[in-house]
């Protein structure tokens, strides 16, 4: 059974193939107006400029929140029959997005605590950045 | 926007299933002519139509006049998010106001099963389906069970505050006939049931239903004697917080003070309210953001006060989405539904006493973390 993945596009294709190959969190600076975006769109949300530059994350982030789901949407998920530890994360760079915390400690996750980005995480698994817990973020409240 | 001369003169429902029996236009069909014999209206006076639909495309609002045999000089499909609703309410009586058209009837409704319902979620638009879906989410569930950690982690809001949402709702729905859910919900049932997404659990999450709801926007002096309901104002705001994924507060708060002016009503003067209940901590964090209490504080304000039909702060008298029926497309329907049943006194066993001024919220289209659509109506019952 096949699990959900991201339709490359023009748009998002450099971020998408950068995490597969490389482990990479790529992010569009804008060179007009300085903000940063995550995910890939045409033009700047801030100021509509298209002069947009990938740039990898420095890779380190903050939590928001985080849920771990029980229940999957799609059939494949649900047949592995394993919780998730879904996060929003604050990058330092700048946007936030959705992600998953994953390894062994991932119960330990806190809401402020700190996580990085998992370069060496199963991206056949993962087709889009996940995160892990930093070395000083865990027991953090 | 405000109208005297115009407002809802009628309104109707198809009957609410679990599974989808039959097709989304044949609930269509069915809400369409309850809502007409509810009014005394003929069909031949039908001119506009209003259509939210999940499930309704390819087909549109033009072909579903088409289905009902209608000739339309209105029609239009609203986003099918359930804040869209609520805003074709509205809509309809500018339509009707510019003269543009005479009777709309505004329809929303879905025909699905649970298949149906999590195809559609985890394809929900391209950045849930690109940037979400693929990590395993869980639906609104996911995104909704973040908001709720994060209000309970920074206003130390509870479950057993949440929980009495829940539970006065069921209460609420034992006394409609049309409620889907018919046994009693206890606050022990809820703070132990199945886990979903922690801190969610099963009676936190709507049940995907299927069914239509139907309202009849025209000019008020058409309506029956101590039937017609004005509407003192309303209000829509999309993408309130721009960049936030996880935000504690919706559109809501950004027009909540000019929702209120122009309706020239305050928060006590309101006898009910239907908040749009895909989940409580949105109900609750639509009570701070339309200004029922302080952000944050809505944990003390759910203590304080008894939340069912007949208690202080009536709140989703037919037990809402949680407990009567979350038909998609007519979900967000259902709160002015109810409205209008109750000002018109025609709510039996759960009729609020003396109801005469109601609000009624929408809110959708999870997008990338947290719904981006919020929309909300001041409604009034028409003459003395």
């Amino acid at each position: 059974m096949e699990f959900p993945k991201p339709t490359e596009d023009a748009v998002n294709r450099e971020m998408l193939q950068a995490w597969h190959a490389h482990g990479e969190l790529l992010l569009q600076h804008c060179t007009q107006c300085a903000a940063v975006t995550y995910y890939p769109r045409r033009i700047c949300p801030s100021c509509w400029s298209s002069r947009m530059e990938n740039r990898p994350s420095a890779g380190e982030g903050t939590v928001i929140s985080f849920s771990v789901v029980h229940r999957g949407v799609d059939e494949a998920f649900r047949q592995l029959g394993t919780t998730v530890t879904l996060a929003s994360v604050r990058t330092d760079d700048g946007p936030q997005l959705i992600t998953l915390i994953v390894g062994d400690d991932r119960d330990q996750v806190a809401i402020g605590g700190r996580v990085r980005l998992a370069r060496d995480a199963d991206r056949e698994r993962y087709p889009l950045p996940v995160y892990s817990l930093a070395p000083s973020g865990k027991d953090a409240s | 926007m405000k109208s005297d001369d115009v407002g809802i003169i009628g309104y109707g429902s198809s009957a609410y299933e679990k599974n989808g029996s039959q097709p989304t236009f044949a609930y269509l069909a069915d809400a369409a002519a309850a809502c007409l014999a509810s009014a005394g209206i003929a069909k031949s006076e039908i001119d506009g139509i209003a259509l939210s639909s999940f499930h309704a495309p390819p087909d549109n609002a033009a072909t579903l006049g088409e289905y009902l045999g209608l000739e339309l000089n209105w029609a239009h499909f609203f986003s099918a998010a359930s804040a869209g609703p609520v805003i074709s309410v509205m809509e309809a009586v500018r339509a009707v106001e510019s003269g543009v058209a005479n009777c709309v009837l505004c329809l929303g409704g879905d025909s699905r099963t649970m298949d149906d319902f999590r195809h559609l979620i985890s394809r929900f638009n391209q950045a849930v389906a690109n940037y979400a879906a693929p990590l395993n989410f869980g639906g609104m569930n996911g995104f909704f069970s973040m908001i709720q950690r994060r209000h309970m982690h920074e206003f130390g809001t509870k479950r057993e505050q949440l929980g009495r949402i829940a539970v006065a709702q069921r209460y609420n729905a034992l006394r409609n006939p049309q409620s889907l859910f018919r046994k009693e919900l206890t606050l022990d049932d809820y703070l132990n049931a199945r886990m979903i997404a922690d801190p969610l659990r099963l009676y936190d999450c709507p049940m995907p239903a299927s069914g239509a709801d139907a309202i009849l926007v025209a000019p008020l002096d058409r309506a029956r004697p101590g039937k017609g309901v004005r509407i003192l104002s309303g209000f829509q705001k999309h993408n309130h917080l721009p960049g936030e994924i996880t935000p504690l507060s919706g559109g809501w708060a950004a027009f909540r003070e000019r929702l209120f002016s122009e309706a020239g009503v305050s928060h006590d003067e309101l006898d009910l309210v239907q908040l749009y209940d895909d989940y409580p901590i949105m109900v609750s964090i639509q009570m701070e953001d339309l200004g029922f209490c302080g952000k944050g504080e809505v944990g003390a304000f759910l203590d304080r006060h008894t939340l069912t039909f007949d208690g202080s702060f009536p709140l989703n008298t037919g037990g809402g989405q949680l407990s009567c029926a979350a038909t998609a497309g007519g979900g967000g329907l259902i709160g002015v539904l109810e409205t209008v049943c109750q000002l018109c006194g025609e709510a039996g066993e759960r009729q609020v006493e003396d109801a005469r001024t109601g609000l009624v919220s929408g809110f959708g289209m999870v997008s990338y973390g947290h719904g981006l659509s919020a929309s909300a109506l001041i409604l009034q019952k028409a003459g003395k």
